[in-house]
């Protein structure tokens, strides 16, 4: 089988055309064409089909697409039948999409960010933010060729793959190290902020932001902490306006 | 989106730009703006820690941040 570099890299455009019909359908029709070339020498009636299953409804964590694309592709030349193929590409979604906002959305990124912050603060400057788009795309990448070879590699077998993969143990870590660096963010950046002001108006910030956390927690999704600064906007130019 | 933000965007530059604050209303502003920031964050993170061992690194970060900013 032959395109896997010309398949990763138009992996890394699968949400180009995402629509609500095809989701990533589409994407993942692009990415798959490469890899399914040599079935038009093998089985021409069986490229044509294959082709317009890979474009059919789909939607996973696009860093992980890699995954379903190669074991879709795979079965095809393991010449599995139609229904089964696509009942594999359905089963798919929920789980590859659950992991991969757990291990990135919830994980790396923010645990990224948050140590970029804290960086910043300490002196790292510009360096922390190369430093952190750096990082991101090392991990993306390696995600994307991992994944598109496994896939290739196990086919039907790549439930069994995931679960023994890295992937469910890097989950929790990657968790706990977003919690730290969020926290060491939230400490740092307004320390860092508020550096230059008299200890009342720190004090008056604090209380502001203890108000919000606890007031928008207890009146719950009516008053969210948007509305609440615009309420407490409006009550200091209400107070000024008043002479208070 | 794109239409709301080039609306927000407009509303503050003209806001910057004709609007006459003192400086105690001016500051007022600012500090408010920066607590309400600072309760989104808060907020945000508590949200996604949970009740799970992710909320005991979130305070364990928060320490270590006071630490550094301390020692800073």
């Amino acid at each position: 089988m032959t395109g896997g570099w010309r398949a990763l890299l138009r992996l890394f455009a699968v949400q180009g055309t995402w629509n609500y019909e095809r989701m990533l359908g589409v994407g993942m029709g692009y990415a798959a064409e490469p890899l399914l070339d040599d079935l038009k020498t093998v089985d021409p009636v069986r490229h044509s089909e294959a082709v317009v299953r890979s474009t059919e409804f789909f939607n996973c964590h696009p860093n992980l697409a890699g995954l379903a694309l190669g074991a879709v592709v795979r079965t095809e030349y393991d010449a599995l039948p139609g229904d089964q193929i696509a009942r594999l590409r359905t089963a798919l979604c929920s789980p590859l999409g659950a992991l991969g906002d757990q291990l990135f959305w919830a994980g790396l990124v923010p645990a990224l960010m948050g140590a970029a912050l804290a960086a910043v603060v300490l002196g790292a400057g510009w360096w922390a933010v190369v430093a952190v788009l750096i990082a991101y795309n090392a991990v993306r990448l390696g995600t994307a060729v991992w994944s598109l070879r496994t896939g290739l590699k196990t086919g039907m077998r790549v439930g069994a793959a995931i679960g023994g993969s890295w992937i469910p143990r890097w989950i929790p870590r990657a968790g706990a190290a977003a919690g730290f660096a969020v926290g060491a963010a939230i400490a740092l950046v307004p320390v860092w902020y508020l550096g230059g002001l008299e200890p009342a108006g720190i004090i008056g910030t604090l209380g502001v932001a203890a108000a919000g956390v606890a007031v928008t927690r207890w009146f719950g999704p009516v008053l969210t902490t948007v509305r609440f600064a615009l309420l407490a906007i409006l009550l200091l130019i209400f107070f000024r306006w008043a002479g208070l | 989106g794109a239409g709301l933000t080039a609306a927000g965007l407009a509303a503050a530059w003209m806001l910057a730009s004709y609007a006459r604050l003192d400086q105690a209303t001016a500051l007022g502003l600012t500090l408010v703006t920066i607590g309400c920031g600072l309760a989104a964050v808060v907020n945000g993170a508590l949200r996604s820690a949970g009740r799970s061992a992710r909320l005991r690194w979130l305070a364990a970060g928060i320490g270590v941040g006071l630490l550094l900013a301390v020692l800073r």
